[in-house]
């Protein structure tokens, strides 16, 4: 078993075995990632196509100093969003759309899934954040790296996306909407 | 407060079961179409060239002083140096000798003129001179 590192050299090398090897365990999570934020399945897969093209194409310019992780999601992020203003579909237009890409996703009771209500109620950046807190555990710091922000914006907007979130499931379930009003993301 | 942490935790849990939920994996189709761009990809740029071993610094410093002694070398003993020409101890005769006519000018007649005037001009001076004093002193 090769480690990361290693993994990585030997894909700066040109080994291609090496890079599909290094990108194995991120694969399955990017795509969840892509989905959720993609207009379609069809636009995750090339977005998930292109991220990891240009991960291996610009592995030479990646700084260890990063997570690769982190690295691998900055470009996804920007495949994502390329992808939207490619396609001209805005966040608005989908809020509507209860045939998205999430929904057919999910096996049962898509309607009751968080994910989609985040998706419908946060803007690209703050759904961006709160995936990487909650659905691939990253860190703050990992977080504002991913998408080139401050981590005090990240903090901030973590709060806000989770109180956004309470208050949507409040109006639907009866909880209370101030949820993690004293809480520190950090 | 420990309520609102309570909902906090239970949100935050939620978030992370329904991402759970999403089944979303790479299918076999995409995972071909994956190692295929990747087969057909080329990386922009290979790595910075690892850096260089200390002793390639003094070697490259080496030759380039022992290139410099060579071409001094060269310059200054690859051939007998030619004698430098004689310096002459005495000022040497002119090349061009000019055909001059040479005459030599008459300046003493007029000069001689001038003294005998001046020599005029004293002596009426002088007989002014005595005439005065006889008056002066020859006056009762």
């Amino acid at each position: 078993m090769r480690t990361e590192s290693e993994l990585i050299e030997k894909a700066r090398a040109g080994s291609v075995p090496a890079f599909t090897a290094l990108v194995a365990r991120y694969r399955d999570g990017l795509l969840r990632f892509l989905v959720a934020r993609c207009a379609s399945f069809a636009d995750a897969e090339d977005a998930l196509q292109d991220t990891l093209v240009n991960a291996y194409r610009y592995l030479g310019s990646y700084d260890p100093a990063w997570r690769f992780s982190t690295w691998l999601y900055r470009i996804a992020i920007r495949n994502a969003q390329k992808m939207r203003s490619d396609h001209t579909v805005q966040l608005a237009d989908l809020a509507d759309d209860r045939g998205g890409p999430l929904e057919q996703c999910i096996a049962d009771q898509a309607e009751r899934n968080l994910w989609v209500t985040a998706r419908r109620q946060l803007s690209d950046e703050v759904f961006t954040a709160m995936w990487l807190r909650y659905a691939e555990d990253m860190s703050i710091k990992d977080i504002a790296q991913a998408l080139e922000r401050s981590s005090s914006w990240t903090k901030v907007n973590l709060l806000r996306g989770r109180r956004t979130l309470a208050a949507a499931i409040g109006a639907t379930d009866g909880e209370t909407g101030d949820v993690g009003e004293e809480r520190n993301c950090g | 407060m420990s309520g609102r942490n309570e909902t906090v935790d239970s949100l935050e849990r939620r978030l992370k079961e329904d991402a759970r939920r999403i089944e979303a994996g790479v299918s076999p189709e995409l995972d071909e179409r994956l190692r295929a761009s990747l087969e057909a990809a080329e990386p922009a740029g290979r790595p910075a060239p690892a850096p260089r071993p200390r002793w390639f610094w003094w070697a490259s410093s080496l030759t380039g002083a022992v290139s410099a002694l060579l071409v001094i070398a060269l310059v200054n003993f690859g051939s007998a140096p030619e004698a430098p020409p004689a310096v002459a101890s005495q000022p040497s005769e002119p090349l061009l000798r000019p055909a001059l006519d040479v005459r030599p000018a008459v300046m003493l007649v007029p000069l001689e003129s001038e003294l005998d005037n001046l020599k005029r001009d004293l002596a009426r001076a002088e007989a002014v001179v005595r005439e005065d004093v006889d008056q002066i002193l020859g006056e009762p």
